[in-house]
């Protein structure tokens, strides 16, 4: 009996690591960045608008402005107007993003991947950004055409992380209502 | 006389028929197309009304108002900056034919580069027009080049400097009018033009303004809307909105260090909030095969779907098509869907009009029912 | 200025690519000459 307990309780604790938390949760104040400079990022802020959900957009965000975040929100997805917009160049973004990503990490900080662009944000040059987003995060919610090839669920899969698939960009106001 | 002295001489005379009958065509390019503007058309201006030194030009062009009489915002549509993207101006003059306005006022200007109308761009071999079915029989519209024509600005420069910003271009884009503004009053044709669109805008206190444009397959802003940094939340909400039709645009924003355009310029020289919208025009695609006007119209190239059956496309395209008919229906839901968002954030500036088709209208009725 | 010196180039070689016609003594290299001056004319008259 004592062995078949301590079994169901292995087996219990190894399922939270095993298999990712759907139900996962996260705090505000929300900071939303950019990942390759499309203008995505000020959809999300839409979306964040409709859900009544208060945050702080800064498509170009370094580690200072991490100060006094629970959640850094990335939007992947490449825009060649956007980083002209921006006045950097694509390895620099990618500099970027990394050094963001991994202060996030650093301090504790959760990161949510929100890739809302679709097929028009897939693709050899946005893929680099999706990639560093996807596997930076702790869970993702993704617009079903943008992963028509799986990509996202494969990260998801391979990283254990959550991953929540919607039909339609506008789908996805309900599942960050649903996290925060 | 020898013999070949005779042969020269026949041969001249066929020079001469051959030089007619080419001239003919040529010359049929710059007869206007007809348009039937609907009853809500309040007064007809030329944008040489704005510059008075573009009157007796192939810069001048009509400008039709359509004022409600009711306190409102203002929009401009404009079609035709490229004449060879087609569903520009088959959206304007669609508008135009249909509308009725409510609140506000709308203008429209069909064939904003006029002088690209008179002409194409050598070596493509492309259609001088094509015929589309209508209330009133078929109709002719005319297909152009992207630039004015160069009997009317000549020569290019080898480098292009664009005034003010001295960024520095191909000489060939000195008559892109699309890369012109904000225009100089007294410079070549195409910034003539160009300036007087953005009088135009200054003078009629234009709030919201649409350029619609059209790109090959391969461009990676097909389907998209660019904006001006401070029109973002205006287009974020219409692209949401526009989702919720189910029809899928890119978000774009401007890029601040690529002066000329009408989404930079407008936006920095005046107080509208400029929207660019763009289509996928197969006939401007580099893998195109025969060029016609059934490819303007049906939007369907066998050596896309070839390349897309290789499994080498990188790109996203459609195997049946995209029909002129699609593309037009886009620009007009985008337009609604931008004006409609501009309402909800300037309540005290509405822009209401109605009895334009919409997308679904369009998919269900096809376009000729919507050309008079 | 410009302009009507190009008009004037153009319409010196038109008349050169005339009195070729006129010399050469094959009709199939005699097509040749009339396959420049289409251009040639429709460009002097601005047509084209």
């Amino acid at each position: 009996m004592k062995t078949i307990s301590k079994l169901m309780v292995i087996v219990l604790l190894g399922s939270i690591f095993l298999f990712p938390q759907n139900d996962i949760k996260f705090e505000k104040p929300i900071l939303i960045s950019s990942a390759g400079q499309s203008a995505d990022v000020t959809l999300a802020g839409m979306l964040l608008k409709k859900s009544k959900t208060e945050y702080k957009a800064l498509p170009m965000a370094k580690e200072a402005d991490l100060e006094g975040i629970k959640t850094l929100i990335i939007v992947p997805g490449f825009s060649s107007k956007g980083l002209g917009a921006a006045g950097i160049s694509r390895d620099q973004e990618k500099a970027r993003v990394n050094a963001l990503v991994n202060a996030a990490k650093k301090k504790n900080i959760k990161i949510l991947m929100l890739h809302i662009g679709g097929t028009a944000r897939r693709g050899q040059q946005s893929d680099d950004f999706n990639q560093i987003a996807a596997e930076a995060s702790t869970h993702m919610i993704v617009v079903k055409q943008g992963n028509e090839d799986k990509f996202f669920t494969k990260i998801a899969s391979d990283k254990k992380i959550g991953i929540k698939v919607v039909d339609k960009m506008a789908d996805a106001a309900a599942a960050l209502k649903e996290v925060f | 006389m020898q013999k070949h002295h005779y042969t020269a001489i026949l041969f001249l005379v066929a020079t001469a028929v051959m030089a007619f009958i080419a001239s003919k065509d040529f010359l049929k390019m710059y007869e206007h197309d007809k348009v039937f503007p609907s009853e809500a058309l309040t007064k007809t201006g030329m944008l040489s009304d704005y510059l008075p030194n573009l009157k007796g030009s192939n810069g001048d062009t009509e400008v039709y108002f359509f004022d409600s009489g009711v306190q409102g915002g203002t929009t401009l549509v404009l079609g035709g900056t490229h004449p060879n993207e087609p569903s520009g101006y088959l959206t304007a003059v669609v508008l135009m034919e249909n509308i009725k306005v409510t609140q506000g006022k709308v203008i429209v200007i069909p064939q904003a580069c006029r002088s690209g109308f008179t002409c194409t761009d050598p070596m493509e071999a492309l259609p001088l027009g094509y015929y589309l079915k209508s209330k009133s029989g078929d109709r002719y519209f005319s297909f152009g080049s992207r630039v004015s024509n160069w009997l009317d600005q000549w020569p290019d420069p080898e480098v292009y400097t664009h005034y003010p910003s001295g960024q520095k271009l191909s000489g060939f884009e000195t008559r892109n009018l699309n890369r012109a503004y904000p225009g100089k009053a007294k410079g070549t044709l195409t910034e003539r033009v160009a300036y007087a669109i953005v009088e135009l805008i200054k003078k009629e206190k234009v709030d919201v303004a649409f350029d619609l444009h059209e790109a090959a397959p391969e461009i990676p802003i097909i389907k998209a809307i660019v904006v001006h940094e401070k029109a973002k939340d205006i287009g974020a909400m219409a692209v949401l909105n526009l989702e919720f039709e189910d029809l899928k645009y890119a978000l774009e924003i401007s890029p601040q260090n690529f002066r000329g355009l009408s989404h930079r310029e407008w936006g920095d020289s005046t107080e509208v909030f400029p929207f660019l919208m763009e289509t996928s025009n197969p006939i401007q695609g580099r893998l195109r095969g025969r060029t016609n006007a059934d490819l303007i119209i049906n939007g369907v190239d066998n050596n896309y779907k070839i390349a897309l059956e290789s499994g080498k496309l990188r790109i996203e395209y459609d195997p049946e098509g995209e029909p002129l008919s699609v593309r037009v229906a886009r620009h007009l839901q985008g337009i609604h869907a931008v004006v409609e968002a501009f309402n909800g954030f300037y309540p005290e500036r509405q822009i209401v009009y109605e009895n334009v088709p919409s997308y679904s209208d369009i998919e269900a009725n096809g376009l000729e029912v919507y050309l008079q | 200025m410009l302009f009507w010196i190009y008009i004037i180039i153009l319409s010196i070689l038109t008349v050169f690519v005339m009195i070729e016609l006129f010399s050469e003594k094959q009709w199939k290299k005699q097509i040749a000459f009339v396959m420049i001056l289409i251009p040639f004319i429709l460009r002097i008259l601005q047509i084209k």
